[in-house]
């Protein structure tokens, strides 16, 4: 190869890996808004401690849940739960979707199991109630289920603290101002809820590894099988 | 044994694959870019295989969509998980292929005769695709799904008068997004244009073979002298890269996937409520910086459309005897403009608009004509040179 070639291929290589870089990784142009989570904070939601996320659970089942639901782990809002025919409809239509094994422990009654009542379902059975929040709020409360995943920890940490400071305006009652350890164990049981339990996660981590050294291994030795190959057909 | 031969008496595979694979001569020198066609029907394999998986389970209403991705897809049922990431990472990644697999074409000109059919095909390709990633977007039912796919087909809505108002209620089934769209998409997205993709890439790869492969130096080469065994030394140099490429691809199913599984989309549609900002997917976000940029919303959706008929006219564009960037400098300078204003563009595409956005918006489009409207030219000189060298004749025919 001349020196031309290599320069052009590394200018190539250089120029695709940065602009896939740029837009899948990280991206220079755009300033992401940070906000503001202390490691100590930190380490508690990232704990995977079953009595930080009880009290969490604890206080989202308490507080929390006089307006939002969280359907994935069968939380309802005091309202629905108060209406006369949550029993029945929740006999009904609910089904029950494995917990993980972190979020188990508050579905004894249930063997384990999280009830789950389909939104269409919900959103039919409980449209009184539902629309007694929309009235108070301007609009339902939403879910939180996916929370965690869509806004991330440093977020919520702070929204449930003041969350006038992030939207000014918003109809959200600061319910947690001023009580850090709270917020902490509310995003701790949040994320317990999407996230996989740390034995799964271990595993997970373990395929990934395991199909990666797959393919390289038998990548390179495709790659030396063909030096061979060509070199008794006088190819190279 | 007896049962290989009961099958190769009655189907002749191996004279076949004799035939097709081995006495199949290409030019030595490929490079490591053409690699990305091999790639791209690797991508469009995994695509299927795990679309399969997901088409299980998945429920194309509107109430259900986002529960049957989030919460049975993503926890209940096993392995859910890891399809969802392979087929959401696939998407991207196989864009990905296919972009580099056009620029490698552009670079070695591989549109030109005896190709120019190869290279509207794939283009062909290229736009089913992009439709197919479009429709598929919409399926998880999340908020961006719901906002990027409004921003989208509000887009056709630029042409004044009826035609467009048509257009955009053609693609969004009503005024309003919704099971219709859903239904609509979801057919699309699984069936129709896979369908229909299938069908093309397989012409595009029959008309590979019908035509030839092409070679980097863009010179005319003698098969039985310097043509070498498509099998095994291509099939085994490019199985190689494949497994690296598949290796890559892991590593962003198994511990990158933020990007590929946006945060946005983990909240449920929600039609009320517009996300703080909306932007199509990146590998449209080129076409949509071009809109953006232009103040007059037809114009700016005439110049990005006129960008893709640009690049299905290429053949004719660009009708310089002389083939292959390296051996054309002009062109090669003009190939680094346009490689650099399409990136610039799709980073210009994340930005927010703001005023001062729009114009690196249309410096950018300015630069990315400037590549086009130098073809030509670029092609007048070279054809003079080359007359005057008398390299002329190969430019008719012959196989290079």
């Amino acid at each position: 190869m001349s020196l031309g070639n290599i320069l052009k291929t590394i200018f190539f290589t250089v120029f695709v890996v940065g602009f896939f870089f740029i837009i899948w990784v990280k991206n220079p142009f755009v300033q992401e808004q940070e906000y503001p989570l202390p490691a100590k904070y930190r380490a508690m939601i990232y704990s995977d401690n079953p009595q930080i996320i009880a009290a969490g659970r604890q206080i989202v089942t308490q507080q929390c849940a006089a307006c939002h639901s969280l359907r994935y782990d069968g939380v309802y809002p005091l309202s629905v739960k108060s209406d006369p025919n949550y029993p029945m409809i929740i006999k009904q239509f609910a089904k029950p979707i494995p917990s993980d094994s972190l979020l188990a422990p508050f579905h004894q009654k249930t063997k384990g199991f999280a009830m789950y009542l389909p939104q269409d379902v919900y959103d039919a059975a409980f449209a009184s109630e539902l629309h007694t929040l929309k009235t108070q709020f301007g609009k339902v409360p939403p879910d939180l289920s996916t929370m965690y995943l869509a806004r991330g920890p440093e977020y919520l940490f702070n929204w449930v603290q003041n969350p006038g400071q992030i939207i000014p305006g918003t109809a959200m009652p600061p319910i947690l101002q001023g009580q850090p350890k709270e917020a902490a164990e509310v995003v701790a049981y949040l994320r317990a809820v999407d996230t996989p339990t740390p034995a799964e996660q271990t595993r997970r981590f373990e395929m990934g590894v395991a199909t990666l050294a797959f393919l390289i291994f038998f990548g390179i030795a495709i790659y030396l099988y063909r030096g061979r190959l060509l070199d008794k057909m006088g190819l190279h | 044994m007896g049962l290989a031969k009961f099958i190769e008496e009655r189907t002749h595979l191996s004279q076949i694959f004799q035939e097709q694979m081995v006495d199949y001569k290409v030019p030595k020198n490929l490079t490591f870019p053409y690699a990305f066609g091999v790639l791209a029907i690797i991508a469009f394999t995994v695509q299927i295989v795990s679309g399969m998986i997901l088409l299980m389970y998945y429920k194309p209403y509107d109430t259900l969509a986002f529960d049957s991705a989030a919460l049975f897809i993503w926890k209940v049922i096993p392995y859910g998980w890891l399809f969802r990431s392979i087929h959401a990472a696939g998407a991207n990644f196989f864009l990905a292929v296919v972009y580099l697999h056009m620029f490698t074409g552009i670079y070695y000109n591989a549109y030109k005769k005896p190709r120019e059919l190869v290279w509207i095909m794939g283009f062909i390709i290229y736009f089913l695709l992009l439709l197919t990633a479009l429709t598929g977007y919409v399926l998880p039912w999340g908020q961006l799904s719901y906002w990027a796919t409004e921003v989208t087909v509000e887009i056709p809505g630029a042409v004044p008068g009826v035609i467009g108002e048509t257009i955009s209620l053609l693609m969004r089934g009503g005024y309003t997004l919704g099971n219709i769209a859903i239904g609509r998409f979801f057919a699309l997205h699984v069936l129709i244009l896979p369908l229909i993709l299938l069908g093309v890439v397989s012409i595009h790869l029959f008309l590979v073979r019908a035509a030839g492969i092409s070679n980097p130096d863009g010179k005319p080469y003698d098969k039985k002298k310097e043509g070498v065994p498509f099998h095994p030394y291509v099939t085994l140099k490019e199985g190689a890269v494949a497994m690296f490429y598949l290796a890559l691809f892991f590593f962003f199913v198994f511990f990158y996937m933020k990007e590929f599984l946006p945060a946005t989309n983990w909240e449920p549609a929600n039609p009320l409520q517009t996300p703080a900002e909306i932007a199509p997917e990146w590998y449209l976000k080129g076409y949509y910086a071009i809109f953006r940029s232009i103040p007059n919303k037809f114009i700016g959706f005439v110049t990005f459309n006129l960008v893709l008929a640009l690049i299905l006219l290429l053949p004719w564009l660009d009708f310089s005897p002389i083939r292959s960037a390296r051996r054309r400098p002009l062109f090669f300078a003009m190939y680094i403009v346009f490689i650099f204003a399409g990136s610039a563009l799709t980073i210009v595409g994340t930005l927010q608009a703001t005023p001062e956005v729009a114009k690196v918006g249309l410096f950018f489009t300015a630069l990315l004509f400037l590549f086009f409207i130098s073809l030509p030219i670029i092609s007048f000189i070279e054809l003079g040179y080359a007359k005057a060298k008398g390299e002329v004749d190969y430019a008719k025919g012959g196989e290079q």
